[in-house]
């Protein structure tokens, strides 16, 4: 129909040409320009609808716009009263494209994930009034009433009306206004030029039309529409018939001989795709394994647990030959072997598959399940008073919600398992009620701590509470369990054991008291990159020791989910991460924060580790200590008292420890009991005999605000809640995080502090900073000083070594000269004995532990110099050494040199220093070298006690660069310098002296 | 000499009584000119009895030669003297001391006493002067210049002055045991023991020892000498004592001692050697 219209229309204009003059020019203009306007706005380079299939809605922009292509045979053009069925062949791929507007484009996009618009639009078309060229007055007015209808949305809504989805289309009319009019209007328009002007019924409507409608209410005009065909309307503009004109396309050429107005719509289209759905994603997860009913087995190897259902269920496919069954008995068996990869699947009761799931990261559930199965208690057949009233129990059961409660016990969420255990109740009991069970099938039956539990147990025991009777267990394989109750052997079997067709020939069952699912288990490829908690499993976690994140990671170390390795320093964790050691770090957020910032290899993964709030609880309803805690609490918040408390204890490796609370001295009147667990450093925990941590200094800030005297009282944690609540501690102060159950018990404060966890791993992606060797010596040791760490450091060596090895020497010969007289004449029995324990202990033990008890133990309470502590360990340490080279070397010097010192009057001393230790000296000249050197060298454990020797100099520079070889090598070449320097020295020595005597 | 005032006990008594004893030794040995008394000298080593019971008396200028078969227990006997070895039971009185008496000081005895060794030893890291020197100084007899000048002239007197500078390391064992001599009598002793001071010396430099001995003999030392030297004690010696598994077997003038021998074991050992 259409088409024939504008045909008819083309042949008019070739006749309009042939008639005038003026009209030739104009007419001929007019497609012409049209042409080129559609030309102009269609994305050449990117999608072609040549040679394709396009959907368009009758009567839209987008189907007169395909009339071109059509006609020039390039396209086939689908027309559609809806646009729904345009969609609907597109997904059917009737078509390969829609064409229309661009915002009904969106819209059909944003509601379908298979369907897409393409990018660029198709067109763009302005739409404005074309005036006659002189008639400046009208055009402004016009302008000002269109920028007046913009402003206050009525454009908007008479554009949704005409153009965009189909669902808003029509929705809101524009209603003519009741105004006085003292003029008219005459707006030319074309009937053929839907959405824009075209006729309905008799009346011709439009977007056009109700524009202008709205501009003439404005103005005060009655509107004349004047229909035209669309060649006519410049014609009948130019001579004046009209006064104005819609639908004119805003080209250059019509701009010379026309005036037009701000534009009040731009009609965009858009080409709408359909698309298949992503691909990736199918490949990820494998439609066929994710539906069970497709789950392949032809072919597989299924591990089930023997006697089972899953057996039974596994068997079917076995007797068809599509798979193999290889059957366990116990399931975990049959896991072990799928994760060996002996199995394709398991299939499994869904709880005990969950369990193994989740200690378990290489194999998965498939998410939808195998079957569903009830499971009953089974009953020798015809045994039906028994059945009746197991029955009449368990409907009981049910019904009072014992048997929920029962379940929710072991296969509950974390929070609830084991938090209502069933309690035997003491009831009159006749008669013995045996029950036969395998207890393999955990939670349903199994065996914890030598005794026969789990859910069935349970339920027999409330059953036999119900009863009145003594239960006794029979445990026995499952394939015994019905010809043991048929048998007479037992009362009642309780397995877990699902109701089917084949078991009810061979007994009665009950009512069924709970719903099991069957799931599949497969092996799955463990992920080897950690981006969220759960892929903590089976991983290396590195913990600083005796942190919250340590605590938090024994956990995956003792269910054995994960190794968790313990760095006494948290950056040597991060060295170890940097160095690949470790899978990844689990630290407090703020130090993690300071090391990736100085890292690039390292990030912290989005999601925290632990966020927990920590508050203090109280007696409930004690609300005027709460009050007054709660006011302490804010005021110590606003003066930075707590953040300073806790970066003390958590901040990074420079801050620990540089702000220690300090309690005040203030007026105290009255005691404050605040009760802790001393367990949780660095919360709560016991250092040098006394309880400290954040906590206990934050209480103490409190105490010190409330003038209070604080009393510490250590218990269990567990004990806390309640001791508070008997009035045994006034406040709990123990990291106690706030959860709903304990607010039921206590009243807590405000929180004072967030613990958060986070975890850092190796970031591949992240490009290695490639230094050169000398940029990192620049590094290492230039920037910022850092050489100055190892001069100190030298320094602190070098002087503990020299002054232990004066002491060493001092005591040394002491203690060889009371051995050595001892062994000479039997004197000085005491002294020797006591001689003897110090060289025992001393060798015996590692000089580590000297140095760490000397500086823990002997000197705790004493705040000496650490140097002190360094020379009288070493010194101690090396005199026991010193001590059996001075007595061998005076052991080597001949007998007669002694007593020819004697016969000569000289006294024992003076023979010994005369005489003997000149000689015994230059003997033992290089074994003492060697101790001095030993004992240099042994001085690099002065970092224990956080003494900055040489050694620890490098480590300083190592956590601060990351660098691990350099200051390392560095620190080695020093060492041996010295230690070469030392040997020649002793050698030069020696040489002398052996000179002398051959003179 | 010491006395007791605490009163009456019975080991008081015996103390006193012992002390009278002494005394009436003491006045023996000055009327008898008796420099060194020995009586009943025993020492074990462990099991072993080396000394069984030797009792002797050397007067001031005696020249005593001892020889023995080797284990006799003559090199012991004479080390007990200046007490290097500690007797186990005996009485040896020193110019009228008991020496073996535990209050004694027996560093000032050994002053007295002059000792030297089979094998020198000289101080190997002190130059000839300085081994002659340090006992001297070191306890207090004389001062540095005045040890300086005595070693000199000793080292004069053995015509080893050009060594005062020289180690022991440089000396031949004749020279070393020279210099051990007048190191010992450095410290002017009353009583010089020599224990075998030639065994450990080349043939060659056995002459240069004695003939030192010897002179030192004719200035009126008193000298105590175990000798394998046979000739050399029986030119010398004033006395012969022949020790043999721990006692004196047989004491003499050398003419009797070696031309009448009275014990058949100094005979048989007098026959093995001469």
């Amino acid at each position: 129909m259409v088409k024939t219209n504008q045909q008819k229309r083309s042949v008019a204009v070739l006749m309009a040409i042939v008639l005038t003059a003026l009209c030739f020019t104009l007419i001929l203009h007019t497609p012409l320009v049209q042409a080129v306007g559609e030309e102009e706005t269609k994305p050449t380079e990117d999608y072609t609808l040549s040679g394709k299939n396009i959907g368009v809605q009758l009567g839209t922009i987008a189907e007169r716009k395909m009339l071109a292509y059509e006609e020039t045979s390039r396209s086939t053009i689908e027309r559609y009263y809806a646009l729904a069925d345009a969609v609907k062949a597109l997904e059917e791929k009737t078509i390969d494209c829609i064409l229309t507007d661009e915002s009904a484009a969106v819209s059909l996009a944003e509601g379908s994930d298979t369907l897409k618009v393409y990018e660029k639009p198709f067109s763009s078309e302005e739409c404005a009034f074309a005036l006659q060229k002189d008639n400046a007055e009208l055009l402004k007015s016009i302008n000002n009433a269109l920028k007046t209808l913009k402003d206050n949305g009525t454009l908007d809504s008479i554009y949704k009306n005409y153009i965009g989805p189909d669902t808003q289309k029509g929705r809101s009319p524009y209603k003519v206004q009741e105004k006085e009019r003292t003029d008219t209007l005459t707006l030319a328009v074309s009937t053929d030029n839907k959405p824009f002007s075209y006729t309905e019924g008799n009346r011709i409507i439009g977007l056009d039309v109700d524009v202008m409608q709205a501009v003439c209410d404005i103005l005060g005009y009655e509107l004349v529409l004047q229909e035209m065909s669309a060649d006519d309307i410049v014609y009948a503009l130019d001579i004046g018939m009209v006064s104005a004109a819609a639908g004119l396309p805003l080209n250059d050429n019509n701009k010379k001989s026309m005036n037009f107005s701000s534009v009040y719509a731009v009609a965009v289209q858009s080409v709408v795709l359909y698309e298949e759905p992503a691909p990736v994603e199918e490949s990820s997860e494998p439609a066929e394994e994710d539906n069970p009913d497709d789950y392949d087995f032809t072919n597989k190897t299924i591990g089930v647990q023997l006697g089972t259902t899953g057996d039974i269920y596994a068997t079917d496919y076995e007797d068809d030959g599509t798979a193999k069954v290889e059957r366990y008995s116990k399931a975990a068996d049959a896991i072990q072997a799928l994760k060996q990869k002996k199995l394709d699947c398991v299939i499994l009761d869904e709880q005990p598959a969950k369990e193994f799931v989740a200690r378990n990261n290489d194999i998965r559930i498939l998410p939808k399940e195998f079957t569903l199965e009830d499971y009953a208690l089974c009953l020798k057949k015809g045994n039906t008073e028994l059945l009746d009233k197991v029955n009449t129990a368990l409907a009981k059961l049910k019904e009072d919600g014992t048997i929920q409660k029962i379940i929710t016990n072991y296969i509950g969420t974390d929070e609830e398992k084991g938090t209502m255990p069933y309690e035997k109740k003491d009831v009159k009991r006749n008669g013995k009620l045996i029950v036969a069970t395998n207890a393999e099938f955990p939670p349903y039956e199994y065996v914890d701590n030598g005794k026969i539990t789990g859910i069935d147990m349970d339920i027999m025991q409330a059953i036999c509470d119900e009863l009145g009777m003594e239960m006794t267990i029979e445990n026995m394989k499952f394939d015994s369990i019905i010809s043991a109750v048929n048998a007479g052997k037992a009362d009642i079997g309780a397995a877990g054991m699902t109701v089917t067709e084949d078991r009810k020939k061979n007994a009665d069952f009950s009512d069924s008291y709970t719903t099991s699912k069957q799931v599949i288990i497969v092996y799955n490829e463990p992920k080897d990159e950690i981006t969220g908690v759960d892929d903590l499993i089976g991983k290396h976690i590195g913990v600083q020791l005796g942190t919250t994140g340590d605590i938090y990671a024994t956990d995956y170390e003792d269910n054995g989910t994960a190794y968790v390795e313990r760095f006494l320093k948290a950056a040597d964790a991060i060295q170890a991460l940097k160095q690949q050691k470790l899978d990844c770090v689990i630290l407090d957020e703020q130090p993690a924060k300071a090391f990736a910032a100085k890292n690039l290899d390292i990030k912290i993964i989005d999601e925290e580790f632990v966020s927990e709030s920590y508050a203090l609880c109280l007696k409930k309803g004690n609300q005027e200590l709460l009050d007054k805690i709660n006011a302490a609490l804010l005021k110590l918040k606003e003066d930075g008292t707590i953040h300073k408390i806790i970066t003390n204890y958590i901040g990074t490796d420079e801050e620990v420890s540089q702000t220690p609370y300090e309690k005040k001295d203030v007026e105290r009147n009255g005691k404050l009991v605040v009760a802790t667990n001393a367990e949780f450093p660095p919360y709560e925990y016991v250092d040098n005999g006394t309880i400290t941590g954040i906590d206990m200094d934050i209480m103490q800030a409190i105490c010190d605000e409330l003038g209070m005297e604080m009393t510490i009282e250590n218990m269990k944690f567990d004990s806390i809640i309640s001791a508070v609540n008997a009035g045994k501690a006034d406040v709990g102060a123990a990291g106690m995080t706030v959860t709903e159950d304990r607010k039921k018990n206590v009243d807590f404060s405000e929180s004072y502090t967030t613990s958060k966890q986070v975890i850092l791993v190796y970031n591949k992606d992240a490009a290695e900073g490639n230094f050169s060797f000398v940029e990192k010596l620049k590094q290492n040791f230039i920037d910022q000083d850092r050489w100055r760490y190892l001069a100190d450091g030298l320094g602190t060596t070098l002087l503990i070594t020299f002054l232990s090895l004066l002491v060493g020497l001092v005591l040394g010969i002491l203690i060889a000269v009371v051995r050595t007289v001892h062994d000479q004449n039997g004197k000085l029995k005491i002294l020797n004995a006591v001689c003897k324990f110090y060289l025992t202990i001393i060798r015996g033990t590692p000089a580590v532990l000297q140095l760490l008890i000397i500086y823990y133990g002997i000197f705790n309470a004493v705040n000496v110099s650490k140097v002190l502590v360094a020379v009288i360990a070493f010194g101690l340490n090396s005199a026991a050494y010193v001590a059996e080279v001075i007595r061998s070397g005076i052991n080597s010097v001949d007998k007669g040199q002694f007593e020819a010192g004697r016969c000569l009057g000289l006294t024992y001393k003076q023979t010994m220093s005369n005489i003997i230790m000149p000689q015994a000296f230059k003997n033992m000249l290089p074994a003492l070298l060697n101790e001095s050197i030993s004992l240099l060298k042994e001085t690099a454990i002065c970092g224990y006690i956080a003494l900055q020797d040489l050694t620890m100099g490098g480590d300083i520079i190592r956590s601060q660069t990351f660098d691990a070889f350099l200051p390392l090598i560095a620190v080695a070449i020093v060492y041996l310098i010295i230690v070469a320097i030392l040997s020649r020295i002793v050698t030069i020595l020696e040489r002398r002296l052996k000179k002398n005597e051959n003179k | 000499m010491k006395t007791s005032n605490t009163p009456s006990e019975a080991a008081v008594t015996l103390k006193k009584d012992s002390e009278n004893k002494r005394e009436k030794i003491a006045a023996n040995a000055d009327k008898a000119n008796i420099l060194i008394e020995v009586q009943n000298l025993c020492k074990s080593f462990g099991d072993h009895q080396v000394l069984r019971g030797i009792s002797t008396t050397i007067t001031k200028g005696e020249v005593i030669a001892i020889i023995g078969p080797s284990g006799c227990g003559k090199s012991t006997f004479l080390r007990s003297l200046n007490l290097l070895e500690v007797p186990t039971s005996g009485v040896i009185l020193f110019e009228g001391t008991n020496i073996t008496d535990k209050s004694v000081d027996i560093n000032k005895m050994r002053e007295k006493m002059g000792m030297v060794f089979q094998q020198f030893n000289l101080f190997p890291n002190m130059s000839i002067r300085k081994n002659i020197m340090l006992a001297p100084v070191k306890l207090g007899k004389m001062s540095k210049e005045e040890a300086a000048k005595k070693a000199d002239e000793l080292l004069t007197r053995i015509g080893l002055a050009d060594k005062a500078e020289s180690y022991p390391n440089s000396l031949s064992g004749g020279q070393k045991q020279r210099v051990a001599i007048v190191r010992a009598l450095a410290m002017n002793p009353d009583v010089m023991l020599f224990d075998e001071p030639t065994s450990a010396l080349d043939p060659e430099m056995v002459g240069e020892v004695l003939s030192l001995m010897k002179d030192l003999a004719k200035s009126g030392m008193t000298m105590v000498i175990v000798t394998h030297e046979m000739g050399f004690a029986r030119e010398v010696a004033d006395r012969v004592l022949f020790i043999h598994e721990g006692v004196i077997a047989e004491e003499n003038t050398p003419e009797e001692f070696f031309d009448h021998p009275q014990n058949p074991r100094l005979q048989d050992f007098l026959s093995k050697v001469l």
